[in-house]
């Protein structure tokens, strides 16, 4: 599961997904803004077929916390 | 396609195409949709245009419509539901005179954002939709009555540069469920889904590229187990099943009479078989049943080559591009060779459930679409039948400028002629061989040419002992007080190698000249289609003053340039308005 996100991290925002690491985040990807994260978040939910709450899109604000909740979301499933 | 890999592909393909002319595109809507922006541009340029999209300030439609160019596409979202907080809850509860007070506001700012928009190339508006209330309410509310008021309010006033789009047919087709995302729409106004904005692009992508000249313009069939079941060679005549009465007919009298309303939409439909030609011919001579006539298919290639050669020989006796045809074929052999060898050539698969064929036909139909369908369209069968006979005709005159004097070739040319301005856009828009600068134009752009006087309009229609052609050529001209310049200068192909064009340019010289004009400029703009033309302007006595890689630009000087003569076998007739 892991590696799916780095590859739609990778897709959105064109990068190479050994760019990637936990710390990963806005400050650390340029194309990362606010319609990037949105884009993000449609990719993850279109992937795994889950739906996150408002508080959830907020909190991912780096690689190892959008993991961490994808995670969860797709063990309450 | 997930949207993860939309989002790269469109990032590739914007890279691979960034030197190609923009497309720019410009979203302007009452609610937020970031997510349409990848998903339409992807839809275009996987087609081949650099298209650019960008979006307006979020619910500022009217403002907004002021600050479009001419030359960008608009799309509008004017979405109800978000017209005010609640709308659909407020108006559901409204009195007459609420109800009526919303209407008029509306109305008003529809009329503002018509008259803002009239020069824009192009304007996709959707209309107004209920369904996201009300599909599972059997009696009709306010919403529903405010939404069908909106709607006959467009049908009525709606400018000639806007499309239609029927939104309900995409929200249906990918189904309204998956395509509303109320979570979206309460925490951040985006009432649509991703895969919503996918069937959307895919649903009006058409008109974009009709536009832009890339719509197909001629369906190919196989024949055996493609246009009828069985194989012809084996089965005989009578063993095949094209009809009502064959075991599996039914679905190949579709595909017939799906290809009948293509010819007589005016695209070609032509066949390419594997297969003794008699036997064929046969099927078209003894089978009654066959809904299919001779007479509805343009062009044959029924033999033992393979088909790409085929297909290839076809585009050139056409005269059109190969990358405007779609063929259709049940063997994965001959589908994988066309998509090897001729990857510009749409191919479809006769599908292994039958009762899929027909519909699969039909909903491709849109590979076709034409933003206006002219009579000539119609005609067009008709008029290549014609060109054929010119050639059977040629091979008994030695000599072709006897033959040329035998075919009483007469030129029509007429300034702004009222009723074939659809046909011009049309031209603009179709337009790929004999145009020497490409250039696009919509009806919205036509009709200001029209009502300019800095701008002739010449149309140029051609008979002969055969028939009419139709309006089959076009120039346009901008005055800048004593000089001018020829905007656009294209001929439809079926009229060529006539020395129609000489005369056609002739013409128009001298009528400007008249008007006081010295000087004329023209330019050459290369295409990856155009070359034949690349030499018009210098063989027909234009001065080369200037030449780029792509662009080459020419002067007539009337008062140091001689105009041609004319050709003694083409009469001219002139029609001012």
């Amino acid at each position: 599961m892991e590696q799916k996100l780095k590859e739609l991290l990778a897709n959105v925002f064109s990068i190479e997904i050994s760019e990637i690491n936990p710390l990963s985040s806005p400050d650390s990807i340029p194309q990362w803004d606010s319609i990037g994260h949105l884009n993000l978040i449609t990719s993850i939910e279109e992937e795994f077929g889950i739906y996150f709450d408002e508080e959830q899109i907020i909190q991912m604000l780096n690689f190892q916390l959008v993991n961490e909740i994808t995670k969860e979301a797709i063990n309450k499933k | 396609m997930n949207f993860s890999e939309i989002i790269k592909e469109n990032n590739h393909l914007g890279n691979k195409l960034s030197l190609k002319e923009i497309i720019n595109i410009r979203i302007l809507a009452n609610i937020s949709l970031n997510q349409l922006v990848p998903v339409i541009e992807y839809s275009l340029r996987v087609k081949g245009l650099n298209a650019k999209a960008s979006i307006g300030d979020y619910d500022n439609i009217l403002q907004e419509s002021s600050l479009t160019t001419p030359n960008q596409i608009v799309i509008i979202f004017w979405e109800l539901s978000n017209l005010i907080d609640s709308f659909y809850y407020e108006i559901e509860n409204a009195d007459e005179e609420y109800f009526q007070l919303y209407l008029n506001k509306v109305k008003g700012e529809l009329n503002l954002v018509f008259e803002k928009l009239s020069n824009s190339k192009l304007v996709l508006f959707n209309k107004f939709s209920h369904f996201a209330y009300t599909s599972n309410t059997i009696k009709v509310g306010n919403f529903e009555k405010f939404v069908n008021d909106l709607n006959h309010f467009l049908s009525l006033k709606l400018p000639k540069n806007f499309v239609l789009i029927d939104i309900d047919k995409s929200l249906t087709n990918n189904s309204l469920e998956s395509s509303i995302d109320w979570r979206g729409f309460y925490t951040s106004k985006s009432l649509y889904t991703v895969s919503f904005f996918k069937t959307y692009s895919k649903f009006i992508s058409p008109i974009i590229l009709s536009i832009f000249g890339r719509a197909k313009k001629a369906i190919i069939l196989d024949c055996d187990n493609t246009l009828w079941k069985g194989v012809v060679g084996e089965d005989g005549t009578e063993g095949i099943g094209l009809s009502d009465k064959d075991k599996n007919g039914i679905y190949f009298k579709e595909i017939h009479l799906l290809a009948k309303y293509f010819a007589k939409q005016g695209i070609i439909v032509g066949l390419c078989s594997k297969n003794n030609s008699k036997d064929v011919d046969e099927v078209f001579l003894s089978r009654k049943d066959f809904k299919l006539l001779d007479s509805d298919v343009l062009i044959k290639k029924v033999n033992w080559n393979d088909k790409a050669t085929n297909l290839k020989e076809m585009a050139k006796e056409l005269n059109i591009g190969i990358d405007s045809f779609v063929f259709i074929d049940d063997s994965e052999f001959e589908i994988n060779l066309i998509n090897d060898k001729l990857p510009e050539v749409f191919s479809i698969t006769v599908p292994r459930n039958l009762f899929e064929y027909p519909k699969l036909i039909n909903d491709n139909k849109d590979l076709f679409y034409s933003i206006n369908v002219s009579e000539e369209d119609k005609s067009r069968l008709k008029m290549y039948k014609q060109n054929q006979e010119r050639e059977s005709d040629m091979s008994s005159f030695l000599d072709i400028e006897d033959y040329l004097g035998s075919l009483d070739i007469k030129l029509k040319i007429e300034s702004k002629p009222l009723e074939s301005i659809e046909r011009l856009v049309q031209l603009t828009q179709k337009t790929n061989q004999f145009n020497l600068t490409t250039k696009r134009y919509t009806i919205g752009e036509m009709e200001y040419f029209y009502n300019s006087n800095n701008w002739y309009v010449y149309s140029l229609e051609v008979s002969d002992k055969f028939g009419s052609s139709g309006v089959s050529g076009l120039c346009l001209v901008e005055r800048n007080n004593d000089s001018a310049r020829i905007d656009t200068l294209l001929m439809s192909c079926r009229i060529l190698g006539r020395n129609i064009e000489r005369v056609f340019l002739d013409e128009i010289l001298r009528d400007i000249k008249q008007f006081g004009i010295n000087k004329i400029h023209s330019n050459f703009i290369k295409t990856p289609k155009n070359s034949q033309v690349e030499f018009f302007y210098e063989s027909n006595g234009l001065l080369l003053v200037n030449s780029d890689e792509n662009l080459k630009s020419y002067l007539f000087d009337v008062n140091v340039q001689e105009i041609n003569n004319n050709v003694k076998y083409i009469s001219v007739s002139w029609n001012k308005n």
